[in-house]
This record gives structure tokens, C-alpha cells and sequence, in this order.
């Protein structure tokens, strides 16, 4: 029998966490980007204010809209589970919990924030979203998110991404998306990016700086984004606050929390909540991000004010950036190729509050590929990048012989993703890490600016 | 017309974007695009946001969302109107 916490759908948190009410340092606010002298048109908000008001703000709860938790209840409370098998397999003391997100509609955590955007958008009269998708779960769960709200969407997906997993395109038009491969050649920034590199794999930033584009042609359009802005950051925490719950059941507190990091989002759905848990209760808690060595953000960026898309349109964000004009290696893991990390998270980790750590492509898909024999769930490669940090602090656990509690995201299944298990069983994983040359060439533009 | 209310308005925009300047500066014709206004949409928000505080009114997302700025003067006509309606209604 699997060790499962379970809730009910009562405990569907009915509040969003804001983590800056528990911060003891301002984060630093965007800043616009420059425009061109004597430009004249007219302003177009891509967000609705109701739900960028609140992000921004230092209120501690944000009440969740009960349309949104409705919608949650389908499917939440996800589930918890302690990893007894892998345990068993790793020979270890360590308890090791995960809080499994793969149940939602479509199969990962990214749903959680695309229904409530969906719903602030709708609300505002807008009637197409429009998106950037690296791996796919994000586009996959802004087109589930639209449908009950009447509205539109239209996704440009990452190409190396849409050629690898093309269930996930399919999935996209089978809820009544758009999908469109970028570069494309429906907007200028594609166009640009395939003059420079006909066989660009593309990037988020790229695909993102495509829907910005196609969104301001359109007049009841506005581009949507899942990554790390700090709206995305909120709704994500319910993922956390089921788990405190969870976890609470468990009689247990975790000594450390671990997440995958793409731009954020997931890993701050896992840890705000237990940061304030961890200091309300002074505990010693780490928090632990883990990201690609293909994209190394945190562990070989710089913090910096960076533009969050390839064309430089957006205003500047101060993060933890390769520079918005890196591409990374085309990994399985697409969800993990962004160049920056969420403001919020960036400056927790500038003030030690956050530990990161990489690994290469090979090593996750081993630690997966052992994971999924233990559990009998298949990891995202994203997803499975936590795996790969949870068995290590567990085999430091062993050697340590120290009874230590972790907890992980399991951000999203694999089901989509098993043409990449499968070329990694017959040997043909790549691992490619940047060079310090390569990580250098986009970071200096960021680093003479003024 | 309540010139000070846009003073006001023109005062939370010059202190949302450190612009530094005074607000006689701050023409109602002056391009929000500008190089002495640079607006984008995410900055617009933060600026409304304040506003919201100062006036203590809540501007309604179809509002903003189907305003179409260009320059100061349709800023502060927009939120000229959320503040009036406000008054007309207590």
C-alpha cells in the first residue's frame, strides 16, 4: 500500500500565500524599457489590475475567487505521498515525501495558475489569450484554463519542444488551441530569429517575445505568461499549503524543501509556504532550487536587471539571468531552458534564503528512469530534475546516517515525455553545458548597460 | 475640471517612474512613450495601483483593460472619470 496523505476537497486552501508580507527586504519593482524617441500609440495593459494588484502588494492572504476554487476542486487537493519504495531501493534513513502535481487535467502544476488568470482575463472582457510554451505544460494548461471561459488561445511553442514531444501540440488543438512553432513567420521577432539561425531550436524568450507581438495586433488579444512573475509565484503557492497540511499529517517538518526551477513558479508553489511555516516555527529549513546544467541561471548567472524576453520589449526585471538572449542546449526537460529566475526567488537566493545546485540531462534521466521503477509514476524531465536532488540529499543522508525529512515537487508526469525516456534507454542522452565564454557573450550587453 | 486632481495624478506618475521633474513639465500632450514619460504596461498598472491607494478607489479591470492611453492627458481623463464616479456615488 503507498503511503498517501490525503485531503478533501474542503481543504482546497482558500487563500493564496504572498510571501512579501514575510520578506525583511523589498524586492526590486520593474523597470520599463526603453522606447523609441517621440513614439507615438496607444497603451495596451496585458494584465488585469484586480489580479496584478494583489502581487504586488503586501498582504499576507489573497482570497482565492470561489469560480477559481471550484475549478480547483475538480481535481485538488493533489496528493502527497512518502517515497517508501525508493527509500527501500536507495538504502537510506531519510524520509522522503513528495507532493505530486501530475493529477491535475493537464498533468502538471501550471494549471493551477493559467485557471486563475483565465478567470481575472475573462472578467476583463478579453477574449483570446496569447502564450509562450517551452515544454508544452504551460500552453497545454492555458487552452484547458480558456475553455470554460468562453475565451480564445493561441500558444507559440518552443520548437525543439514541439518536435520532440507532438502529443503536446496535439493535446493543445484537441482543447482549441492555436499552436504555432517558433520561430515562426507570423511575427517580426520570429522572422528575425530564423534570418539569424534557420535552424534555431528556439527559446521561451523567443516564443514569448512572438505572443507579445501577435497579442498587440490583435485588439481583444492580451498575452498571457506562466513563468515567474509574481501573480503566477501567488497562485502557485496552494500547492504548498496542501503540503504544510500534508506533511502535518505525516508528523513530520521537512529539513528540506526541493523544486525545479525554470523560472520559478513551481519551486515557490513548494517553499513560500513552508519558508513562513519554517519561521514561525524556527526551523532550519532549506529550500533548495535545481536547475539543468544546460541553464545555469543561478548557479552561474548574475543577478542583474534583464529583459524577461528575447526581443528586450518587456520591462527589466532584477534576476538571476544568463541574459535574454541566451539559448540553451535543446534538453529534454524544455520547461527548464528560460534564462531567467522570478524576482522573488532571485533576490531570496541574493540573501541566502535559497540554495541552488544543477545537474546534467544524463543523471536526471537515470535518477527518473530509478524514481519511476520505485513509484511506478514517471516523472516530467523537469520534475524529474527534483528526483535527482531529493536521492542525493538522501544518499547524504545514508552516509551521514542522519534520519532527515525531505519533501519534493513532483511538479508533473512523464507520459508525454517517454520518447525522451526512451532515447535516454538506448544511450543517446547529450549532455552540453555553456561555456563560461558562451554564458559571458549574453551577459555583458547587461552588465556595460548604464 | 479640478486642476488639482491632475497635478496630483501627474505628481503619483512623476514618483512611480522617478522622473524627477515637476509636474508643470508633465504636459498633458506629452507621449507616454516619450523619453521623458518611457510608460509601458506593466509600469501603467504599478502607477494605478498608487493611485488606487491615494484616492482610495478600486479602478475596475474593464476599465484599464479597454483603455486606449497615448498620452498624460487620456491618462488623467481616464482616471479623472474613475474618481468623479466615485464621488457621484456617495
Amino acid at each position: 500500500m503507498r503511503h498517501a496523505f490525503e485531503l478533501d476537497a474542503g481543504q482546497v486552501p482558500t487563500h493564496w500565500y504572498n510571501i512579501l508580507a514575510d520578506l525583511p527586504f523589498e524586492v526590486p519593482p520593474p523597470r520599463s524599457a526603453p522606447r523609441v524617441n517621440g513614439e507615438r500609440r496607444t497603451l495596451n495593459p496585458q494584465l488585469p489590475l484586480s489580479m496584478y494588484r494583489p502581487s504586488i502588494g503586501r498582504d499576507r492572504w489573497v482570497e482565492i475567487p470561489e469560480p477559481v476554487r471550484a475549478e480547483y476542486q475538480r481535481w485538488r487537493p493533489t496528493p502527497l505521498y512518502r517515497a517508501t519504495r525508493l527509500e527501500k531501493d536507495l538504502d537510506t534513513p531519510a524520509h522522503i515525501y513528495f507532493k505530486y502535481e501530475g493529477t491535475s487535467p493537464s498533468g502538471s502544476h501550471k494549471i493551477n495558475t493559467a485557471l486563475a488568470q483565465a478567470y481575472y482575463y475573462a472578467r476583463s472582457g478579453v477574449g483570446e489569450m496569447v502564450t509562450g510554451t517551452g515544454a508544452g505544460q504551460w500552453g497545454t494548461a492555458l487552452s484547458m484554463a480558456c475553455h470554460p471561459y468562453g475565451m480564445e488561445c493561441t500558444v507559440f511553442m518552443v520548437r525543439s519542444s514541439y518536435r520532440q514531444k507532438p502529443y503536446r501540440g496535439t493535446l493543445m488543438r484537441l482543447n482549441g488551441a492555436r499552436v504555432i512553432e517558433s520561430p515562426s513567420a507570423e511575427t517580426e521577432v520570429g522572422r528575425a530569429a530564423l534570418r539569424a539561425d534557420p535552424d534555431s531550436p528556439g527559446s521561451l524568450g523567443i516564443a514569448n517575445a512572438e505572443a507579445i507581438e501577435y497579442a498587440a495586433a490583435r485588439e481583444n488579444a492580451r498575452f498571457s505568461i506562466g513563468s515567474g512573475e509574481n501573480h503566477v509565484l501567488l497562485h502557485q503557492t496552494v500547492i504548498g499549503e496542501e503540503a504544510l497540511l500534508q506533511m502535518r499529517m505525516a508528523g513530520e517538518f521537512p529539513d528540506v524543501v526541493i523544486g525545479a526551477m525554470g523560472a520559478g513558479s513551481n519551486f515557490a508553489g513548494i517553499t513560500f509556504p513552508f519558508y513562513r511555516a519554517a519561521q514561525e516555527q524556527n526551523a532550519a529549513t532549506r529550500f533548495l532550487a535545481v536547475e539543468p546544467d544546460a541553464c545555469p541561471k543561478m548557479t552561474r548567472g548574475r543577478y542583474l536587471l534583464d529583459y524577461t524576453d528575447y526581443s528586450g520589449v518587456t520591462p527589466m526585471v532584477k534576476m538571476y539571468t544568463l541574459g535574454h538572449t541566451f539559448t540553451a542546449y535543446h534538453i529534454h526537460a524544455g520547461g527548464l531552458r528560460y534564462h531567467g529566475a522570478a524576482p522573488i526567488v532571485s533576490a531570496m537566493y541574493d540573501k541566502g534564503l535559497m540554495d541552488a545546485t544543477s545537474y546534467s540531462q544524463s543523471r536526471v534521466f537515470d535518477c527518473g528512469a530509478a524514481f519511476a521503477r520505485a513509484e511506478g509514476l514517471v516523472p516530467a524531465p523537469e520534475s524529474a530534475h527534483a528526483v535527482t536532488a531529493a536521492i542525493d540529499e538522501a544518499l547524504k543522508a545514508r552516509e551521514e546516517r542522519a534520519e532527515r525529512v525531505i519533501l519534493f515537487s513532483l511538479s508533473g508526469h512523464g507520459l508525454l515525455d517517454l520518447g525522451a525516456y526512451e532515447s535516454h534507454l538506448a544511450g543517446n542522452t547529450v549532455d552540453v553545458v555553456p561555456t563560461d565564454e558562451q554564458i559571458q557573450a549574453s551577459l555583458r550587453p547587461l552588465i556595460e548597460s548604464p | 475640471m479640478n486642476p488639482e486632481l491632475a497635478v496630483e495624478i501627474k505628481n503619483v506618475v512623476i514618483g512611480v517612474l522617478e522622473l524627477g521633474i515637476a509636474p508643470e513639465r508633465l504636459d498633458d500632450t506629452v507621449s507616454l512613450y516619450s523619453p521623458v514619460v518611457g510608460l509601458d504596461s506593466l509600469s501603467l498598472l504599478h502607477i494605478l495601483v498608487e493611485i488606487e491607494k491615494r484616492f482610495d478607489i478600486e479602478i475596475d479591470d474593464e476599465d484599464v483593460m479597454a483603455a486606449e492611453l497615448s498620452d498624460v492627458g487620456s491618462l488623467v481623463a481616464m482616471i479623472r472619470q474613475v474618481v468623479d464616479a466615485k464621488g457621484a456615488g456617495e
